[in-house]
């Protein structure tokens, strides 16, 4: 009909790709929580050891991380680095 | 007799006999359009910022004035001044093509505006949403969002915590889903 709005007019909200979806999750952790000056942080051994043996990491340093983006931001450096090594013993091992 | 294209009078201000879509300018409205010409484009040029609009708005205003003289001597209802009418036209032109672009700019900047804050707001929600999961899930279900979060897999984080992948995704969306619903009905009620 002239005059009449098209269906492609209106505006529809896109869903959020799960790509974008961590991205954002990633920036929140590691940038929303400043704290330079490093109140109530953990060892850094407790923050690996969260990376590399979940299950008899601390719950105190997991909650912490949640809150402290410089400890998220060396959690996550920890996280990539035991990934590093596990992809490259497994590449050794083929 | 075709139009020629071309002719001009000094070397800085060149008008055509035919304007752009091809309208003959009459040749009395072509000497006074030289006359006034200089000047009144050098002044729609500075509101305008755009020189080759300004002399297509002139040229444009030459040739609709052309026509109207066609149509005058024929009702016998002379112009009494042409450089006048001619001006007039023009500056009509030039208010028309301003109102225009401001309208543009408004647009371009409410959408862009209307863009950052839908941004913002999006990005909002999602910090509430895994603040939420963290707040609210038990220590594996938070381990395996962070190793989620940092491009893990879900094979690689299945091994680590020596479950299926099947439920380490399993919890992922199920947290998620839950805090995403809550934070709506939240929202909902506050």
């Amino acid at each position: 009909m002239p005059g009449a709005r098209s269906q492609s007019a209106k505006r529809t909200k896109k869903p959020l790709s799960e790509e974008k979806l961590l991205a954002l999750g990633r920036k929140h952790f590691s940038e929303d929580f400043p704290n330079a000056e490093r109140r109530g942080c953990p060892p850094k051994d407790q923050l690996r050891s969260l990376a590399e043996a979940p299950h008899k990491a601390k719950e105190s340093a997991l909650n912490h991380i949640s809150s402290c983006s410089p400890c998220y931001r060396d959690y996550s450096r920890f996280l990539k680095a035991r990934k590093a090594r596990l992809q490259s013993k497994l590449a050794r091992g083929k | 007799m075709k139009p020629t294209r071309g002719s001009s009078r000094s070397a800085t201000f060149l008008l055509n006999s035919v304007d752009r879509l091809g309208r003959t300018i009459n040749p009395k409205v072509l000497a006074v359009a030289h006359e006034i010409g200089p000047r009144a484009v050098a002044y729609a040029e500075r509101l305008l910022g755009d020189a080759a609009l300004t002399m297509n708005l002139f040229e444009e205003a030459a040739a609709a004035v052309s026509e109207a003289l066609k149509r005058k001597t024929s009702d016998a209802r002379p112009v009494r001044d042409l450089s006048a009418y001619l001006y007039r036209t023009f500056l009509r032109k030039v208010s028309l093509a301003r109102g225009k672009q401001a309208r543009l700019e408004t647009s371009l900047r409410n959408e862009a505006r209307t863009q950052f804050l839908a941004r913002q707001a999006s990005e909002a929600e999602i910090s509430l949403l895994f603040d939420e999961v963290m707040a609210t899930y038990d220590k594996v279900t938070q381990q395996i969002v962070y190793r989620r979060l940092e491009g893990l897999s879900w094979k690689e984080i299945a091994t680590e915590f020596g479950i299926a992948t099947h439920a380490a995704e399993s919890r992922y969306s199920r947290a998620l889903g839950h805090a995403r619903r809550l934070l709506h009905i939240r929202r909902r009620t506050t």
